[in-house]
């Protein structure tokens, strides 16, 4: 192992290659060890170095949250509430039925927890994106509200379609029949109506802006955009890619609108270039560069 | 040949394991590829050994087994994260070719597999070592631990190199 260091005089040179002939086994390791330093040869030095010495605590983090969510109670638990989470993979989308009669569409890349007891319906949106369209709970002999729980507050259907969506640090409330009340997490209620929708962190307050229904058309597979500004419209499409979509800042704003259809964001990319100046670049299948042409 | 009390513990076992799994990864689809994967390495480790393992506890041997591919898993998607946020900083990469990324995304995976087990100190030294062909007085300065400590973390990092069993060395 000294070999690696450059400072290594003719004895000790000597007095290992003595040692590798001593043995078999010795010469074995000796070629192992060798063939990991060649392998570590093939690699550009930055890219191997900001790679294998990253900060590994955070997969142990990840680990540890996972393992909060099934405690070593849970089948005791289980038995009182009935937990349930359902989840989706980047670029899939489903449509569920809960026991209440509520439609619940999940769009790509979501996870929600589902727990009903005897007080309240609860959904828990752990990220992604959801369209709920609240049952009447018919079985249930006294009235449980509806609640979804974001990171960054609760709320309760008024009898209701609506639409929640886990953005970074925001939640967005996008309500299309009824109404919903929310309650931030460190925050003022507020009463949001059919046709408004809502933008919220956990303080503060927000105004409502005016919902739109193409929000809700993922759960029939399309993008419907408006004058969308492309670094936006394809943040919204990296959501159904696995992967990376950049968009390079001279071709940030250029405005794109039409119809798309998510499940072949290929295609979207692909024919891109035919209705903007720009050019789409593959550096792998999963790296993909929209630059000005 | 069929293994009677493997496809057995497979039998009663393998929607219980599949659950167990999916607690954990949140995704349906994954957790039954890990719980395939887990037999599988059941399966291989038995052929090794020649002989068909005892399972006295099969979901207690599951769960181990299991929890290894779990972590597995989220350090393969942490370096995938690692490998896409460098390819973008690093310019000099973008005339590689798509066969030459693919092959450094083995190796990378490979390597990280066989660092894994290491103190975050240990890797540090063995990469700046190797990678940058630093000297062991350059690594022990920009460390500020002895030169003897460069050492023996050295020496860790390549025993871990000369046991790591897997197929590619």
């Amino acid at each position: 192992m000294l070999m690696l260091d450059e400072q290594v005089s003719p004895a000790q040179r000597a007095a290992c290659a003595r040692w590798r002939a001593a043995a078999a086994e010795h010469e074995q390791a000796w070629l192992k060890a060798e063939r990991v330093q060649a392998r570590l040869g093939l690699l550009p030095q930055r890219l191997a170095m900001g790679t294998l010495n990253r900060e590994r605590r955070k997969v142990l983090k990840q680990l540890l949250a996972l393992a909060i969510l099934a405690p070593a109670g849970y089948v005791g638990y289980r038995q009182v509430v009935p937990l349930e989470r359902y989840a989706t993979a980047v670029g899939e989308r489903r449509r569920l039925t809960l026991a209440d009669g509520t439609t619940l569409d999940l769009n790509t890349d979501t996870v929600v927890d589902v727990e009903f007891d005897q007080s309240q319906r609860l959904l828990i949106l752990q990220r992604g994106e959801i369209l709920v369209d609240s049952g009447a709970d018919r079985q249930s002999t006294q009235h449980r509200p509806l609640r979804v729980a974001s990171a960054e507050g609760l709320m309760e259907a008024l009898g209701t379609r609506f639409l929640v969506r886990q953005r970074d640090g925001r939640t967005q409330l996008s309500v299309f029949q009824g109404a919903v009340l929310v309650t931030p997490v460190h925050g003022p209620k507020q009463t949001i109506a059919a046709g408004q929708q809502l933008l919220f962190a956990a303080r503060g307050q927000a105004t409502p802006s005016p919902a739109r229904e193409q929000d809700s058309q993922w759960t029939r597979g399309q993008l419907i955009v408006e004058e969308m500004p492309l670094a936006e419209f394809l943040g919204e499409l990296a959501r159904y890619r696995k992967g990376w979509l950049r968009c390079q800042p001279e071709a940030a704003n250029l405005l794109i609108s039409g119809a798309f259809q998510l499940d072949n964001s290929e295609r979207i990319l692909a024919a891109l270039p035919a209705t903007l100046p720009v050019q789409v670049e593959y550096r792998t299948r999963y790296w993909v560069t929209v630059s000005a042409r | 040949m069929i293994n009677d009390e493997l496809t057995q513990v497979y039998t009663e076992h393998n929607s219980w394991f599949k659950q167990w799994l999916y607690r954990r990864l949140g995704c349906s689809a994954q957790a039954a590829d890990l719980a395939q994967d887990t037999f599988l390495r059941i399966l291989q480790a038995q052929r090794k050994a020649g002989e068909t393992l005892s399972l006295q506890r099969p979901r207690a041997y599951l769960v181990t087994v299991g929890r290894r591919l779990v972590y597995d898993h989220f350090r393969r998607q942490s370096l995938e994260r690692a490998y896409l946020e460098m390819l973008a900083q690093l310019p000099e990469l973008f005339a590689v070719s798509e066969e030459e990324l693919l092959c450094m995304r083995e190796t990378l995976q490979q390597l990280d597999a066989l660092l894994d087990g290491l103190k975050p100190i240990v890797r540090s030294v063995f990469l700046m070592v190797q990678l940058e062909g630093a000297t062991y007085v350059q690594v022990a300065a920009r460390l500020g631990i002895g030169e003897r400590t460069v050492k023996r973390h050295m020496a860790r990092a390549l025993e871990a190199c000369i046991l790591f069993e897997d197929d590619f060395l």
